[in-house]
């Protein structure tokens, strides 16, 4: 606006001086001329004139001397003045009329002297007359030519004088037709002014009012800190916030840090005064003491702007009541706090589990290998021979007569050897289960050992090869497989190391195993098979462990790893869960496929390379 | 021309001497178209009226009738006549009118001369104009 009107009065001035400035410069131009002209022309017609003057002296001495029969001598100096005049004009201005009236007169003045009697002049009467006619010529010449110069100069005021009033007309309708044009223009402009002057002030009321509605509803109070704190203004949520009087309590700065708790005054001053002297945003948060002695905290933010009245700085902030937060936030502490207890249960607890578990399936074995050597104790024909000692005893007089006489005695050595020979079966027999028996406790005290080796290095991720940790979970799992008759194969493809807690992966591969064992088992298969292949994927390493089982169910798919979710008459659902919670945990997954019941199952556990070993590094 | 001039001028002082002028008639006539009043010859002869009606007058002198013209029209003698002339002819820097032989060259001249103008001794033939007889 204030730009727009200023170029309006600059093309107002251009429109006012430009044709004056023009037509002035023009008549420079031509007096100059005019001037140059007139000094020129002015002093050859002086000169002309009085060359003309003295020769006219000099003819009318001619005529008299008609009379008085003697030239006078005033008359030859007129003569002579007017030949060397005529020499001058010659030299000025080289013409030839100038030229021939020179040479005629200096021609006469050089015939005549003083004293030459008219006898002697009037034989030169036609050379005077000629001299008389060339001067009064020249005369006249530079005459007009003088009076042309004045006349153009005449002409050239009048002129100027034309172009002066064309001008101050020109000026006239220009600065006429500017001041319509500016004050027409100016007009809009004020209306459209006044128009969004008039749509700001209705939007700042509306943002005034909107604002006034969320300060009050945020309960949020506003300030404005002005002169380095000597100028404090409050909004009223402000007093509220504080719970202060409006007519009691003027704020300014000492009086507003009397408010704040006192092991948060220095901070909170500290802070105001860093955002009005770095003149940067004020982030702060401390605690004030309210008039009914309740402290509450309080979040500060606030932003320097510059004073548009003083040019000053000025902090503009609005405080926020966050009690409530921070309260939340402490009983969202003591709440994570007490979550992380519980966690930390649960995770004992599902440790416990899982070695209960695990030691439990190594108890099955043990359990029936316990049975069967029960069994076979039970029925052990070993209390024939006890018969056969009281019979012996019977006859421990006549042992020879009885057995080589008496008919039980003679049956004697063949039923020894057969009792010693069946005996020696059972022997063969229990020996084989307790055989078992030890290998199964000895599993128990593998799992324990284990498990107490794992525990050692809980947390504590290492750098692996998936060839080991396969290999440890085959070698726990290795005797049931070959009681239950299943034909393990392995594949292993070249696969780099990677950077896992050794013992989290072993126990996932064990219940895969252990599962896979199981559901050869149950499908009662002459040909059980487990595979388990390593190979490499996209960034990863995977595991599969496959079977020939009894397969697993569409239904059942979506629950496998659901805790507690088993279809085993004897199972927990722990150990799947548990393991796809670990893989989960370490970056990678645990997946199952299945083609349906009677299909077989595949377990792939999926564990990262770089990633895993990235985090744990870090 | 001009020694002609002045020689008829020492001509009718020799005839001033040896004749009477006073018994001729003058006539004063002018080329056709020319109208100037009788008493304006005499100014006419002596330089001061050069102009009628915008038409430049052009005197001549008529040898042979000279001194009855100058005795009748001028009221001077030959002598008075040459020295105003030698005076005009200094100070207005003109010439004085030419000298004809006689009236039939000034007659000629007169005819053929647009403004020309001349006293003869016998009236002239229709086409110029008599302005006046003395």
């Amino acid at each position: 606006m204030k730009r727009t009107a200023d170029q309006l009065v600059a093309l107002q001035f251009l429109a006012v001086v430009l044709p004056i400035a023009i037509v002035l410069l023009g008549q420079l131009v031509i007096d100059s001329h005019r001037a140059a002209a007139l000094e020129h022309s002015r002093p050859l017609r002086i000169l002309a004139d009085d060359a003309r003057a003295d020769y006219k002296t000099f003819t009318n001495g001619a005529a008299d001397a008609v009379d008085t029969g003697t030239l006078g001598g005033q008359s030859v100096e007129a003569l002579h003045s007017a030949a060397l005049r005529l020499g001058e004009l010659t030299r000025t201005a080289d013409e030839p009329s100038v030229r021939a009236a020179a040479t005629v007169v200096q021609r006469l003045a050089a015939d005549i002297r003083t004293g030459t009697t008219l006898s002697t002049l009037l034989p030169m009467r036609d050379r005077v007359m000629l001299g008389d006619k060339l001067t009064r010529d020249l005369d006249e010449q530079f005459q007009r030519r003088d009076e042309l110069v004045v006349k153009d100069a005449i002409d050239s005021a009048a002129l100027q004088r034309r172009a002066v009033i064309v001008a101050l007309f020109i000026t006239a309708i220009l600065t006429i037709w500017f001041v319509l044009a500016t004050r027409r223009r100016l007009k809009a402009r004020l209306e459209e002014d006044i128009a969004v002057e008039r749509r700001r002030r209705a939007e700042l009321e509306t943002i005034s009012v909107r604002f006034g509605i969320a300060t009050q509803a945020a309960r949020a109070g506003v300030y404005e800190v002005r002169r380095d704190g000597a100028d404090v203004w409050w909004s009223e949520t402000m007093y509220e916030l504080y719970q202060q009087s409006p007519q009691r309590f003027q704020p300014n700065r000492a009086a507003w840090l009397e408010l704040i708790h006192p092991d948060d005054r220095a901070s909170a001053q500290e802070a105001m005064t860093a955002a009005m002297s770095g003149q940067r945003a004020l982030r702060a948060q401390y605690r004030i003491v309210r008039a009914d002695k309740t402290v509450c905290h309080i979040a500060s933010l606030a932003a320097v702007a510059a004073d548009p009245i003083d040019g000053g700085t000025r902090l503009v902030g609005i405080d926020l009541d966050i009690t409530e937060r921070v309260e939340a936030e402490e009983r969202e502490r003591n709440l994570q706090a007490q979550l992380r207890d519980a966690s930390r249960q649960a995770g004992m607890a599902e440790i416990a589990t899982n070695v209960l578990h695990n030691v439990g399936n190594a108890l099955n074995s043990v359990n029936v290998s316990a049975s069967l050597v029960s069994d076979s104790v039970k029925k052990s024909r070993a209390a024939g021979l006890g018969r056969i000692v009281d019979l012996l005893r019977a006859h421990e007089g006549d042992l020879g007569q009885f057995v080589s006489s008496d008919e039980r005695g003679r049956h004697l050595p063949a039923y020894l050897a057969q009792l010693s020979e069946h005996l020696r079966g059972e022997q063969q027999g229990m020996l084989q289960e307790i055989e078992n028996l030890r290998g199964n406790i000895d599993h128990i005290k593998e799992i324990v050992a284990m498990q107490q080796s794992y525990a050692k290095r809980c947390g504590v991720p290492e750098r692996q090869s998936v060839a080991s940790l396969v290999e440890d979970a085959l070698r726990i799992n290795e005797g049931s497989f070959t009681r239950n008759g299943i034909e393990l194969s392995c594949e292993f493809d070249k696969v780099p190391d990677i950077v896992v807690e050794k013992h989290r992966v072993v126990q996932i591969l064990i219940n895969l195993l252990r599962n896979a064992k199981h559901a050869c088992e149950a499908s009662e298969r002459p040909d059980p098979q487990i595979r388990v292949r390593v190979t490499s994927s996209d960034g990863g390493v995977q595991i599969a462990v496959s079977d020939n089982g009894v397969g697993i169910g569409p239904e059942h798919m979506s629950q496998l790893f659901r805790h507690g979710f088993t279809t085993k008459r004897d199972g927990h659902g722990f150990g799947l869960h548990s393991g796809a919670l670990a893989a989960r945990e370490m970056g990678g997954a645990l997946r199952a496929h299945s083609a349906g019941p009677g299909c077989g199952a595949t377990f792939t556990l999926e564990l990262p390379v770089n990633d895993v070993e990235a985090k744990h590094v870090a | 021309m001009r020694r002609t001039v002045w020689s008829g001028i020492c001509a009718l002082l020799l005839l001033a001497t040896g004749t009477s002028p006073g018994a001729e008639e003058v006539y004063f006539a002018c080329h056709a178209g020319v109208t100037i009043a009788p008493a304006d010859v005499r100014d006419v002869y002596l330089g001061e009226k050069q102009f009628a009606n915008s038409i430049k007058l052009v005197p001549v002198d008529n040898l042979s009738m000279q001194p009855a013209f100058l005795e009748k029209v001028l009221r001077m003698d030959a002598t008075k006549y040459a020295n105003t002339w030698a005076k005009k002819s200094f100070r207005d820097g003109i010439n004085p009118p030419a000298v004809m032989a006689n009236d039939s060259s000034v007659i000629d001249f007169i005819r053929h001369t647009p403004g020309g103008c001349g006293y003869v001794s016998t009236a002239p033939d229709e086409g110029l104009a008599v302005i006046a007889r003395y």
